[in-house]
């Protein structure tokens, strides 16, 4: 494994993660963009739990200061959620290797879910809403994401060689 | 755990003191900013491909629609400018100060909107072509809401009906001054500072009346959906917003050009005899929901 595999690497690493960041800035109707999952942090989650001694809570801490950016939120806040759910990942990816494909996205799920806690718990000292059920639905798009997710990221790590 | 420091920091200076990461702010909208045109590719394509198929005679159809619309426009206008010249040698007569007027600059809905709870919406437009912080946004047809954070090449502009959005208002058909409260709901704002008395009607008009400087005066901004009187005193007025928020369009930034917005003096004693309990209590909220805006 030479240097310059390890290079290339990184760049393709980024394009995924830069797609996602596309996903999730897509300008859907209010409804639908209810519905959409954070794909970034699920990128990321895969990312993490295959190469955690490359993709780790560095990465998060950028990631999710770019979609603080696009987002007029308090600056930081995908940036902690992020840094906390990798945080997690690097302690457990051995064991979410192993564990079954609805096993897996069930933690992604929850993952997600903490992510919506901080940002209800956000909005609650920024804007005194307390939000409704429908707010909490879209980390169970999941379900319908990861099982295909998951193997197409673990193809083209193993097509591109990154390790 | 170093990053978690990092982000709970930035978090707490952010909403402490949101102005000084106006650095960190602006390198990552360049950052973001091509990111952000690639997502917008997709449904721009669609557009230009409806417009470039859509055929000949639809084209000749709207053409004409438009010329129409635009012959009695400018009828009106043309009665509008004599009024409007009529109206400032009056009040040259009488002494008062008066705005200048408004110039106005295009800009397009970008709607990337990633927190349904918050009624926020972003334009193409950013630092580079002048655009700040506290900076009225019109369409068509009303007022939208204010400019509340700025990159270089964006905008996010706080709609009226924002949870956190109080506007100074004034019913057209009395004169009546009050503040409207945005409800979270994109159609809906709240009227909540009028006594029981208050002569207020289902399809008034509500036009900003241009306290607290933030907004130029005299733009509609709602109609009154709603009134509802419960025998405990408290009052329930609903307004509808007459700007289109909900629809990806062309929204107006607008400068003042006389910045010195006052409050007419002869305009005053006239209201206070109508309506004095109202006017007090209700033109204070006004004022303090303008300053938390600033801060914001």
């Amino acid at each position: 494994m030479s240097v310059h595999v390890q290079q290339r690497g990184y760049y393709l690493i980024i394009l995924t993660l830069v797609i996602a960041l596309i996903f999730n800035y897509l300008p859907l109707s209010e409804q639908a963009s209810r519905l959409r999952p954070d794909v970034l942090l699920i990128v990321l989650i895969y990312w993490a739990m295959a190469l955690p001694n490359r993709v780790g809570m560095l990465t998060g801490l950028f990631a999710g200061l770019l979609m603080d950016g696009a987002t007029s939120n308090l600056m930081g806040q995908h940036a902690f959620v992020y840094v906390i759910s990798l945080w997690v990942i690097s302690i457990y990816h051995k064991r979410l290797r192993v564990i079954s494909r609805w096993n897996q996205t069930l933690s992604v799920i929850l993952l997600l879910l903490f992510g919506k806690l901080v940002d209800a718990f956000v909005l609650g000292v920024t804007h005194a809403v307390i939000p409704d059920l429908k707010f909490w639905a879209s980390p169970f798009i999941t379900v319908f994401i990861w099982p295909w997710l998951f193997p197409f990221l673990r193809n083209f790590r193993q097509s591109f060689r990154i390790s | 755990m170093l990053g978690v420091a990092i982000a709970i920091t930035l978090m707490v200076v952010d909403h402490r003191r949101h102005d000084s990461l106006q650095q960190l702010r602006d390198t990552v909208a360049i950052v973001n900013y091509p990111i952000q045109l690639a997502a917008e590719t997709p449904g721009d394509f669609i557009k230009w491909t409806s417009e470039s198929i859509s055929n000949y005679n639809h084209l000749l159809d709207e053409n004409r629609r438009l010329n129409k619309e635009n012959l009695l426009l400018q009828g009106g206008m043309q009665r509008f400018k004599a009024l409007e010249e009529e109206n400032q040698l009056l009040r040259d007569q009488l002494g008062a100060s008066l705005r200048v007027g408004e110039r106005v600059t295009l800009a397009e809905m970008t709607k990337v909107d990633l927190s349904p709870y918050r009624q926020q919406i972003w334009i193409n437009r950013g630092s580079n072509a002048g655009v700040f912080t506290g900076q009225a946004v019109i369409d068509a047809h009303a007022i939208m809401g204010q400019v509340i954070e700025v990159t270089p090449f964006r905008s996010a502009i706080l709609l009226i009906t924002d949870t956190l959005h109080s506007i100074p208002v004034q019913v057209l058909r009395t004169g009546l001054r009050t503040v409207a409260k945005g409800t979270g709901r994109i159609n809906n704002l709240e009227l909540p500072y009028l006594p029981r008395s208050a002569d207020v009607r289902v399809g008034d008009l509500l036009v900003s009346s241009g306290l607290g400087g933030r907004y130029p005066s005299d733009y509609p901004v709602a109609r009154i959906t709603s009134v509802g009187r419960d025998p405990n005193g408290a009052t329930t007025i609903a307004a509808a917003p007459l700007a289109r928020l909900a629809v990806d369009e062309q929204v107006m930034l607008v400068w003042s050009l006389d910045e010195k917005l006052q409050a007419v003096p002869v305009d005053e004693p006239a209201e206070e005899s109508a309506d004095e309990p109202v006017n007090e209590p209700a033109d204070e909220p006004a004022d303090e929901a303008e300053q938390g805006e600033s801060e914001e």
